[in-house]
């Protein structure tokens, strides 16, 4: 007994340094949250300058080849600074190249982040409201959606319509609406039971007004968490297809089919694969990032996720 | 007990068949199939043939129906380019696959436990630090991009590591790492948050008070519950599993599921990649469903 209090008391003083540590870490978090948003921006901003000013911006016709200037190394590695991040094996300049597949990946992923989110959050929002069989439905459609995994789909309906653009779009965006509806239903059901949609029912609003005024304004912050999170997924995946050729096709510069551009010159012109690969993954990490830092500012209770 | 498995293999049955008519739907999109089997030689009578021979004449439920009745007979169709069944072409590539994400799956398992239950004990420090770092990273890279610097390091900077294939073991490191590395920060995560939740609970609280030695504490008493949260996603990580496996066999040269499934891709041989996105999508439905009734037997609370 008298063990057992001697220890209560140990684990209470040992408390003390705990609490402190979260204290100052929670002052460390907080200037590390301000970087977490300034950084991904940059980049995000970068990105965006990059997809608009593309012809601009780039020093070559990302297209045009040069039988002269193949396999050139970038500048830091003995190349010359006419072709500062090297040129891949028919002549054409990497940079230019990486600055317009920046088009072509902003462009993709907000078309499919645009549909996805505005047909998972109708879904949802029926769903969730208006409950009972189609309800259940909705959900089954969503159950199965989530069993297929996204890209294997997407490589069937490359198969089926050819690779493009526009296969492109409808491969992803048929592939990545399940997660909102599933999200997103689960915050209707709990303000479908608050006050105020009970009071607009009974001044007569009718159902669809309830929906768009009532409903939609209380999930808007958990919809923008999610777009955000998932404009990296999107990215990823569709820099995946096109690597793997169910993409974007060829000559069209996209930062996943560059990489396979490079896949055989691994051994004499790395640069071909290496830099499209690291704009993708430096686009994926500050879209993740800004996502996360979105989620704690708007909805923490997204936190799983 | 018994009426909740009831209505949970009954959801999983509809959702099998719902997955059916999902890709019979999408295939039949294109409109007509047999446009992806024509070549120059062919008169319209040699299509009309192939279409008749197909079913392609008859109406929809009547196609879908003779599609369902082939499948549960085992027969998946033939491949348009090869002069194979795809059954006998999937039964080849199977076990690569199998053994690629079988070795992937243990060692992400192994680390993300290991790594999440550090982290969560030992939380905010630089350890911490570290794994999130891990996770970020892996979930950011391009797993493909990651596979291709991992041959330039270790295949030809440094060559210490075949380049590509399948073989001895070996051949099965960067790989199995560059798969490891995709599937580690999602398991990681939830490992983490998970440990976090039950590290905070009132029965830890008590075996500490009781002066349950922390090591106890973590690996006997926190651990074990731990495992719930990742066991209820084994679904989604299996899924996570096969499409980091497809994307890296491409990139390792590794003739699996994944290889087959690009290949076809190629030749738009539509009835392979048609049976590869079946077959991976039911193994992730039935998993759920393992999981779903193995859970309830697990937590007495889940019931309908």
């Amino acid at each position: 007994m008298i063990q057992a209090k001697q220890e209560l008391a140990t684990v209470t003083i040992g408390a003390g340094p705990a609490v402190l540590g979260q204290r100052r870490s929670a002052r460390r978090r907080h200037i590390f949250l301000e970087l977490n948003f300034v950084l991904p921006m940059a980049i995000i901003l970068l990105l965006v300058i990059a997809a608009i000013f593309a012809p601009q911006l780039a020093p070559w016709d990302p297209l045009s080849q040069s039988l002269e200037a193949r396999m050139a190394p970038p500048v830091f590695a003995g190349g010359t600074s006419a072709h500062l991040l090297g040129t891949d094996r028919l002549g054409r300049d990497i940079l230019s190249r990486v600055i317009w597949g920046a088009r072509i990946s902003l462009v993709i992923s907000l078309a499919v982040i645009l549909i996805t989110s505005t047909v998972g959050t109708v879904l949802a929002i029926v769903a969730g409201y208006v409950g009972g069989w189609l309800d259940g439905l909705i959900m089954r459609i969503t159950d199965i959606f989530f069993a297929v995994p996204g890209i294997l789909l997407a490589i069937l309906m490359a198969v089926i319509l050819g690779p493009s653009v526009k296969t492109l779009i409808i491969a992803l965006s048929i592939v990545s609406w399940a997660p909102y509806t599933r999200q997103i239903r689960g915050e209707v059901l709990q303000v479908r039971e608050s006050g105020f949609v009970a009071q607009a029912k009974i001044i007569g609003c009718s159902p669809v007004r309830i929906m768009a005024t009532h409903i939609f304004p209380n999930i808007v912050n958990t919809l923008l968490v999610l777009a955000t999170l998932f404009i990296g997924i999107v990215i990823l995946a569709e820099a995946g297809l096109s690597f793997l050729g169910a993409g974007v096709p060829p000559p069209t510069p996209a930062w996943g089919s560059m990489v396979t551009d490079g896949r055989d010159y691994v051994q004499t012109a790395w640069w071909i694969s290496f830099f499209p690969g690291l704009a993708i993954g430096l686009v994926v990490l500050a879209f993740n990032f800004l996502g996360d830092w979105l989620r704690d500012k708007l909805d923490p209770r997204l936190r799983q996720i | 007990m018994g009426r909740y498995i009831i209505i949970r293999v009954f959801q999983t049955f509809v959702s099998l068949i719902g997955l059916s008519l999902l890709i019979f739907t999408l295939v039949r999109m294109s409109g007509d199939p047999t446009t992806l089997m024509q070549n120059s030689a062919m008169t319209p009578q040699d299509i009309q043939n192939i279409r008749e021979s197909l079913g392609l004449t008859k109406p929809y439920p009547v196609q879908y129906l003779i599609y369902m009745g082939d499948l549960l007979h085992g027969d998946l169709g033939r491949s348009l380019v090869q002069r194979r069944t795809v059954s006998s072409m999937l039964s080849v590539a199977l076990p690569n696959t199998l053994a690629l994400a079988g070795w992937g799956f243990i060692v992400a398992i192994t680390l993300s436990l290991f790594l999440g239950v550090v982290a969560a004990t030992h939380r905010d420090s630089w350890l911490d630090n570290g794994v999130k770092f891990l996770a970020i990273l892996g979930q950011a890279l391009p797993s493909f991009w990651v596979g291709i610097v991992f041959i330039f390091l270790f295949a030809v900077k440094w060559p210490v590591l075949p380049v590509s294939g399948p073989g001895g073991p070996a051949h099965f490191v960067m790989p199995v790492a560059t798969l490891a590395l995709f599937i580690l920060p999602g398991v990681l995560r939830l490992v983490r948050s998970s440990m976090l939740d039950v590290l905070d609970s009132e029965y830890v609280k008590l075996a500490r008070i009781k002066g349950v030695p922390e090591r106890v504490v973590i690996w006997k008493h926190a651990f074990r519950n731990a495992l719930i949260t990742p066991l209820t996603a084994a679904g989604a990580i299996f899924g996570t599993l096969i499409v980091g496996t497809v994307v890296l066999e491409v990139v390792f040269a590794w003739p699996g599921l994944g290889f087959v499934d690009i290949t076809a891709l190629q030749g738009r041989d539509f009835p392979v990649v048609q049976d590869i996105t079946l077959l991976v999508g039911v193994v992730v439905l039935l998993i759920n469903l393992m999981v779903d009734i193995s859970y309830a037997y697990i937590d007495p609370r889940i019931r309908y």
